[in-house]
């Protein structure tokens, strides 16, 4: 069964007043255990305002979400305990770091959740190596930290909660290429770990192509393209309409495609690239 | 050729801390250049592009601007913010006006200058980022893009030397961020403005003129890229890394591919350039 099922939602902002403004028209989507996607969309096309839906932030004007089949806007619905199974990391978390101790910050969730004291530890112990900081980090304050332990911090605070599925927007902006990866790393073992599903909305089209299993493109309050990144990178010139591109592994394939027939256009990973360029290489040997 | 910005054995640390985010820098940007400053999360980065329009100043050292103004004095404060203009990541923070055009001749108004002048600057800097058409839109409809078009335009307005621009595709899309890159290189190569850019995306830095590497507070490369990218390894321990059409091009070398090609290879076009060349090899 799936997690998450959205279903036609529609939702504006300033609703019934001069500046009503529809960001949501008709959207479905369903979030399945183990899945990874990845959103894609020009800035205003509606990323956020969906992140807001799924996890109950916001209520859609049509439309209707499931949580385990469960409608979640039905009456005596547990909206609380929705937003402990679904946790959204939203755009810079670490602006919303705020105990003395990075440990307190951490624990502040599993306090709210009503997690006993002796179950905490561990559990604070186990996100902090999956996000890859050691156990000293646990008495220092967040504020003296750099920007990238401070996100991974903030990170950890969300992931402690075991969030069934868990929603980040933009996790990775502003950080250097080294701590971009540990965050992916870090949510690939996370879902191991919990077989949840994680859902990243991203600017970067080369950071979901390493990561995701699934893409949406969102454009205007629509989804526009969806399926695995091979199908929704195959299609350029849709995605340039969108204000959106290919990894630029994908561009140079095509590229080389344009003289070598042969070229497999429909790859979109580093590693994946660099074999396809091999065996044009190599085929090239072959003939002669 | 004259220098827009030099720093001599700069130093800072925050107060009331022992650490040195860095020390005994010197750097010197010259009129006209473009030039890229990496370094890892922490690395002190943007701390020392604020020393730069004087925002913050040295705690040793000195920053001198155009060869002239002494960061530290602060009766040279309005002209230096004047000379070189500092674009931040997020470019909702730069914007103060509720109109497009009135945005942009804030500052202008600011200086007094007449209204007339006003008037063709902002008609002007709207041209060169191409957002002439928006100029009566309130900037809450536009894009993030546009948004960033129109901090880059209001600091146009003021004529600058110089402009500094931190992380300022960062939280762009895909769009956004080539139309910006586009106009940075334009207002360098066509209009002469020196430019200085932070970046996270090694792509974004494949073609400036020379890129400065922080690492531990202190410089650790200052070359031109083809040369600063030559050393992966270092880069990628210091959490850096180096544009992907360069690793791609070190990887097939690695493995006996592009053995013909001896200059290090920055962009798309002299990738495939290179592979042609392999292919007509070995066929």
């Amino acid at each position: 069964m799936n997690l998450l099922k959205i279903e036609n939602i529609q939702y504006s902002y300033g609703k019934n007043t001069p500046f009503e403004k529809e960001v949501l028209k008709n959207i479905s989507l369903e979030v399945n255990a183990n899945d990874f996607i990845g959103v894609i969309g020009h800035t205003g096309s509606g990323k956020s305002t969906l992140i807001k839906i799924c996890n109950g932030l916001l209520k859609p004007d049509k439309g209707q979400i499931f949580y385990k089949g469960e409608n979640i806007w039905k009456k005596g619905f547990d909206l609380k305990h929705l937003r402990f199974k679904v946790g959204v990391s939203f755009q810079y978390p670490e602006h919303q770091l705020f105990c003395e101790t990075v440990k307190k910050d951490i624990a502040y969730g599993l306090v709210n959740k009503g997690v006993p004291e002796e179950e905490q530890e561990s559990k604070i112990r186990q996100v902090l190596k999956i996000v890859g900081l050691q156990e000293s980090y646990l008495e220092k304050s967040p504020f003296k930290l750099s920007g990238g332990e401070m996100r991974k911090v903030a990170l950890a605070g969300t992931m402690v909660l075991e969030p069934e599925v868990l929603i980040l927007d933009e996790p990775t902006a502003g950080l250097d290429p080294k701590t971009t990866k540990q965050v992916y790393e870090s949510l690939k073992e996370y879902q191991a770990k919990t077989s949840s599903s994680i859902i990243v909305v991203s600017h970067s089209m080369e950071d979901i192509s390493e990561y995701a299993t699934r893409l949406i493109a969102l454009d205007d309050g629509n989804i526009l393209l969806r399926g695995t990144p091979a199908q929704v990178f195959s299609n350029t010139e849709r995605l340039n309409d969108m204000s959106l591109d290919v990894p630029i592994t994908t561009s140079i394939l095509s590229m080389l495609a344009q003289k070598n027939p042969s070229v497999n256009t429909n790859i979109y990973r580093y590693n994946d690239t660099k074999a396809e360029i091999i065996r044009l290489l190599k085929d090239v040997k072959s003939i002669e | 050729m004259r220098s827009i910005i030099q720093t001599e054995k700069l130093g800072f640390h925050y107060p009331r801390q022992e650490r040195l985010i860095f020390e005994n820098l010197n750097i010197s940007i010259k009129e006209g250049e473009m030039v890229g400053i990496l370094g890892s999360n922490g690395s002190g980065k943007s701390t020392l592009l604020k020393h730069f329009n004087a925002l913050i100043r040295p705690k040793k050292g000195a920053v001198l601007i155009d060869e002239k103004w002494n960061t530290k004095d602060p009766e040279t404060w309005l002209d230096i913010r004047q000379l070189v203009g500092l674009v931040f990541q997020n470019p909702e923070n730069q914007i103060v006006s509720t109109i497009v055009e009135e945005d942009i001749a804030f500052a202008l108004e600011n200086l007094g200058l007449p209204r007339e002048e006003i008037k063709k600057r902002v008609n002007e800097v709207l041209k060169i980022v191409n957002m002439y058409e928006y100029r009566k839109r309130p900037p809450y409809q536009l894009s993030g893009g546009q948004k960033q078009r129109i901090g880059i335009a209001s600091i146009l307005a003021m004529r600058p030397k110089g402009i500094i621009f931190d992380e300022a595709t960062s939280m762009l899309d895909p769009k956004g961020r080539k139309d910006i890159l586009k106009i940075i290189h334009e207002l360098n190569q066509k209009y002469g403005v020196t430019v200085l850019m932070t970046t996270h995306l090694l792509d974004e830095v494949a073609s400036v003129d020379r890129i400065i590497v922080l690492n531990k507070g202190r410089i650790r490369f200052d070359d031109k890229p083809e040369i600063v990218f030559e050393n992966r390894e270092e880069l990628e321990a210091m959490g850096l890394s180096i544009p992907t059409v360069t690793k791609l091009a070190l990887d097939l070398k690695a493995e006996g591919y592009l053995t013909d090609s001896k200059k290090l290879i920055l962009t798309k076009e002299e990738f495939v350039q290179a592979i042609q060349k392999d292919i007509g090899v070995r066929a």
